[in-house]
């Protein structure tokens, strides 16, 4: 509300379904954030140095390496050791859960997602990250 | 599959350590059998190794044992067996044990190997469960983001009659989750693939905040839920998450089938723990189907009126939790005059009674 025109805050999504993916986009753009979706976890990190999101939204099940491996790696690159990480999985056992923010998540969500918990989530994250 | 790896990986090096043991044990009881020539009041002790080679580490080390047993055998008979005046004797001897042997250490192996199947099975089982709750999810996922974004108006205006069409998809998507989640908590339940996080609770305290939540949703219904605890109740080693769950699971129950009047909670000591007793005013139950409602899935089969909401797991859960806690639970119910379902947890060995704690929670107020 401050500030009208600053820039949007970006969001790299990591998820390797489609549907989901677009379904993610659609509710963030809408959302004024500004998305980028990678569907491999090694590219995503390398996606991250390029684009430096303001929040990673991390699926663990991917083609080439699991979440976890990409929340670590995220979190030993210079410009992604600091960023918020929601892993957003179907994952749903509590020991999944610990092992997620064990490797450097902030917030852990499963699925099926409700859109307003997602979203709060996401603002808290920001917010805690001193970004919003 | 990392499990079944992490076999493979571990087996060798212990089976090698115990087939030097068990050989080592062979060629011992072979010496003093061979020292002694008394190798009748042996065969016992032959068979030891043999059945712990087949029982540990398979068919092929149990085979060999069996086959180095025999050897002795015929060893300790050919220069110890002084009493043979047949030279026929010694080597019959041998064939005889080595038969023996051989099919104790296959009976043995073919247990075992059935054991072994068994738990594979099982850890399939549970592999297929998590696997296909997670091919489901996916889906799930997208149909009610998908209906959620058109729903909210996210993706531009409704008219009001597909914002109502709209609202029972959501609904019923979320029915399903809920369901999906039941059904692998029930199946985590039963394969005791459930870890309790046992601590000293008060019992009366969980249906305190058990009965705060259903407040509402029973406000709205016109329902009143009443409690009625008793005093002084020692207290009991439990897991509070899971007996919250329990006490939600009866309260919904008991909310679900009560139209109108109250639920009633109490809690009541017993001598053999401490006893929570849930009575509704609802329909109630006719005695054939009363062991019936324990079971999974039992209200999806039944046909009594309308189908009520719900997945017919949570009774279900509730058993599964109760009795893992060394608990029991129960039903008591006449057609027409509502149902009580109870359940009693046993009581914690070294607990105060819960007053005292009461007490040390006001003082620290």
């Amino acid at each position: 509300m401050v500030a009208e025109n600053r820039e949007p805050r970006r969001i790299l999504v990591v998820e390797d379904e489609e549907d989901v993916a677009c379904l993610l986009r659609a509710r963030l753009e809408a959302n004024g954030f500004e998305v980028f979706v990678e569907g491999e976890g090694r590219k995503a990190v390398q996606l991250a140095q390029a684009v430096r999101p303001h929040l990673v939204i991390l699926d663990l099940m991917l083609p080439d390496t699991d979440g976890y491996a990409v929340s670590e790696n995220l979190r030993r690159q210079y410009h992604s050791c600091m960023v918020p990480i929601l892993m957003l999985t179907a994952r749903t056992q509590s020991t999944e859960k610990l092992y997620g923010f064990g490797a450097g998540a902030d917030a852990y969500m499963t699925k099926p997602y409700d859109a307003a918990e997602l979203l709060g989530t996401i603002r808290q994250l920001l917010k805690d990250a001193g970004i919003d | 599959m990392p499990a079944s790896t992490e076999n493979g990986a571990r087996l060798p090096a212990r089976s090698l350590l115990l087939g030097a043991a068990l050989v080592l044990l062979v060629a011992l009881i072979g010496a003093i059998d061979y020292w002694t020539g008394n190798e009748i009041a042996l065969t016992i002790v032959y068979l030891i190794p043999i059945a712990l080679g087949a029982w540990f580490v398979g068919p092929r080390t149990g085979n060999l044992l069996a086959l180095l047993s025999a050897g002795a055998w015929l060893l300790a008979d050919v220069y110890g067996g002084r009493a043979y005046d047949s030279p026929i004797i010694p080597p019959w001897n041998a064939v005889v044990s080595l038969a023996f042997f051989l099919i104790a250490s296959q009976a043995l192996s073919a247990r075992k190997r059935t054991e072994r199947r068994l738990l594979e099975l099982m850890d399939i089982k549970s592999e297929l469960t998590a696997m296909v709750s997670h091919e489901l999810r996916t889906p799930l996922t997208c149909i009610k983001e998908g209906i959620d974004i058109v729903a909210d108006g996210t993706s531009g205006p409704l008219t009001a009659g597909q914002r109502m069409h709209l609202r029972t998809a959501k609904r019923n998507v979320d029915r399903l989750a809920r369901l999906l989640d039941q059904v692998l908590t029930f199946q985590k339940l039963e394969a005791r693939h459930v870890e309790l996080r046992i601590e000293v609770a008060d019992l009366n305290q969980l249906v305190q905040q058990a009965a705060e939540g259903f407040a509402l949703p029973a406000q709205r219904k016109g329902v009143r839920v009443v409690l009625n605890l008793g005093h002084g109740l020692p207290l009991v080693a439990c897991d509070p998450d899971k007996i919250s769950q329990v006490l939600s699971n009866l309260l919904s129950n008991a909310l679900k089938f009560t139209e109108q009047g109250q639920i009633c909670v109490r809690s009541e000591r017993r001598p053999n723990g401490v006893r929570v007793l849930v009575d509704d005013q609802g329909p109630g139950i006719a005695g054939a189907d009363l062991e019936r409602v324990f079971q999974g899935f039992t209200q999806l089969a039944s046909e009594s009126g309308k189908p009520a909401e719900g997945t017919g797991l949570g009774l279900a859960i509730a058993q599964q939790i109760v009795e893992l806690h060394g608990g029991r639970i129960g039903v008591e119910s006449q057609p027409g005059c509502g149902s009580t379902f109870h359940f009693t947890l046993p009581v914690h060995e070294q607990a105060p009674a819960a007053r005292f704690v009461a007490a040390l929670h006001q003082r620290r107020i």
